[in-house]
């Protein structure tokens, strides 16, 4: 028999009258006070692709970390019925989850780690959840329509767009069309004027600030430089609420990588650095709650 | 800080008021542990079911579909048992020796586990896709009473080839004109670094090879049981594949029902089950929902 450097428990955890299936991952020896919460996007199970966040959760163990793993209500095996608006995200899970772990590890502070949806949702349940003490996002959507609601212009727009989009795609000439850089070159630059009529989530912003006003907090965002939605990031911050002091907003530290987009995971090598940033991440959070190294 | 080991064992079950409850464990196969799912009837029956999962994506994609139909079967009272074989999910183990055979005898070892756990002594095996091949491969050994396959893929060879294209494809279509490599460069890629990377999943030269030659639709082996093949697809028309099978087990003096189920609008059968299906790109609902809806009410008449 192998004996590992860590023990992994499949769990229910109870949140109201569903049940979350998850996976708590603990080191063999002793662990360190800072419990990891692993979330995935809406379409993804607690594994993530590729086992991403199992690999993660196992290195954590092995760096001293307690983890758990979860899956959503109405995804995987916990129960329940789910349909994703990015707008409302799940923190009741999150802190379902990391109350369970609190227990179940015996640790005090927390750590959100997330990618997509996930994002949404940390942040979502950081702002309200004072165990969690630091929080790591991959690439996550924050754009919203600038003029909300069905049948507004914007809305009628992208639906025109995407029947057009279907009937060129689906003939042989559109495809070949579609794929010379003249026609790569259009796309992008209309993408680009209809962004600007976008609105970065007001509920983002608004979770981000309560959640940094709140004493010690810390958040990792972590983007490659060839994360598309990058620039709403960077828009994001430049917009948070001014009232901020320099020290609040010092806490935010955006880390981007080279050479990498960090977000469809659609490589073996994107995963890898997903997997270490991860990692780091949740080390850095570790050390900086110590005090014993100045962290960015 | 230390672990509390009972907080921990006592959460291990979803009870249900549906007159069957669900543990979560790992059971431990050679030098690995699984993770597995046991769906336990209150009045267990003498027939149980492993659900053999399917490969990359489409391991945590099916997952949905796979756990209602073994709710659906743990009401009739039939034990299901799912199962990580060993190097996927939440298993130990490594990917890169999980030829055909490994992940055949893991099949085996949770209907072993089944028996000895709900007290089983027939058996039945569920897989959809790439996990249809799995179920209809361990069957092949024979001793398999029931056979319920989702959009089963019948021939080792055109999964994997189908796979590698779609990585092709995907490059194709990326805005930034990324380096697209055709089928043939990519098998070569196979061939000679033993692993290509398919969209962030590999694909192992030792399982490829393993599974290259299975010809499932001619050759069901041992299989002389009852199957119930659902063929899941865009178009109307029965796959030549499941018709191919279904010969093939008659032939072999078994039983085959066949039904074709047509995908809903925007849903495809192992791809992503939340899609967005409005204006708004942000909100995205389960399309796959009366798929599955449909696959239940299948397999219970079939099992009734």
């Amino acid at each position: 028999v192998v004996v590992l450097s860590y023990e992994e428990f499949p769990v229910f955890i109870p949140m109201d009258q569903e049940r979350l299936c998850g996976i708590v991952c603990s080191p063999r020896g002793e662990a360190r006070d800072l419990g990891v919460v692993l979330l995935t996007g809406g379409n993804y199970t607690r594994t993530h692709r590729n086992g991403m966040w199992v690999r993660a959760a196992r290195e954590l163990a092995v760096r001293g970390f307690a983890s758990i793993r979860l899956d959503y209500h109405g995804v995987g095996e916990s129960t329940g019925e789910a349909s994703f608006d990015l707008e409302i995200p799940f923190d009741d899970d999150v802190i379902a989850a990391g109350e369970f772990l609190r227990r179940a590890a015996g640790v005090d502070q927390l750590i959100l780690v997330a990618t997509c949806f996930g994002g949404r949702t940390a942040m979502a349940a950081a702002a309200r959840y004072e165990a969690a003490d630091a929080v790591t996002i991959f690439p996550v959507d924050l754009k919203v329509d600038g003029d909300e609601g069905a049948g507004t212009p914007a809305t009628k727009g992208r639906s025109m767009r995407s029947r057009v989009g279907r009937v060129i795609r689906g003939r042989t000439l559109g495809r070949k069309l579609l794929r010379r850089p003249t026609a790569r070159r259009l796309r992008a630059s209309n993408a680009a004027k209809r962004d600007r009529g976008a609105r970065i989530s007001p509920a983002f912003k608004r979770q981000l600030t309560t959640y940094l006003q709140r004493s010690g907090t810390r958040i990792w965002m972590m983007y490659g430089d060839q994360t598309e939605s990058l620039p709403d990031m960077e828009r994001c911050l430049d917009e948070l609420d001014p009232r901020l002091t320099p020290e609040q907003r010092a806490r935010i530290h955006l880390d981007i990588t080279q050479g990498t987009e960090m977000h469809r995971f659609q490589s073996l090598r994107d995963q890898d650095i997903v997997v270490e940033r991860a990692v780091w991440s949740v080390e850095q959070a570790y050390m900086s709650m110590l005090g014993s190294q100045p962290v960015g | 800080v230390a672990l509390d080991r009972a907080f921990l064992a006592e959460h291990t079950i979803a009870e249900s008021s549906e007159g069957f409850r669900e543990e979560v464990a790992f059971i431990r196969i050679g030098q690995d542990r699984c993770f597995s799912v046991l769906t336990r009837p209150d009045h267990p029956s003498t027939l149980g079911f492993v659900v053999c999962h399917s490969y990359g994506l489409e391991l945590l994609t099916l997952r949905r579909t796979e756990r209602a139909v073994s709710r659906t079967l743990g009401r009739m009272g039939f034990p299901v048992l799912a199962l990580h074989r060993r190097g996927f999910g939440d298993s130990t183990g490594s990917l890169a020796e999980a030829t055909l055979d490994r992940q055949v005898e893991d099949v085996w070892a949770a209907a072993e586990f089944l028996a000895r756990t709900c007290g089983t002594g027939h058996i039945g095996f569920i897989g959809g896709r790439f996990g249809g091949l799995v179920a209809v491969a361990a069957a092949r050994r024979g001793g398999v009473d029931r056979l319920l396959l989702m959009a089963p893929s019948l021939n080792g060879e055109a999964y994997f080839t189908q796979a590698i294209r779609e990585k092709s494809l995907v490059e194709t279509a990326r805005m930034d004109g990324g380096s697209r490599r055709s089928l043939p460069d990519l098998m070569d890629d196979l061939h000679r670094d033993g692993i290509i990377d398919v969209l962030g999943h590999p694909i192992y030269l030792s399982l490829y090879e393993s599974t290259v030659g299975l010809d499932l639709e001619h050759d069901v082996g041992g299989f002389a049981g009852d199957a119930l093949v659902i063929d899941i697809s865009k178009g109307s028309k029965l796959s030549h594949h499941v018709e191919q099978f279904r010969a093939s087990v008659t032939a072999n003096g078994g039983t085959c029902r066949v039904e074709h189920l047509v995908e809903p609008p925007r849903a495809r059968f192992g791809g992503a089950a939340f899609v967005s299906t409005t204006a708004d790109p942000t909100v995205r609902v389960d399309v796959l929902k009366p798929l599955v809806e449909q696959v239940n009410l299948i397999t219970e008449e079939w099992l009734s």
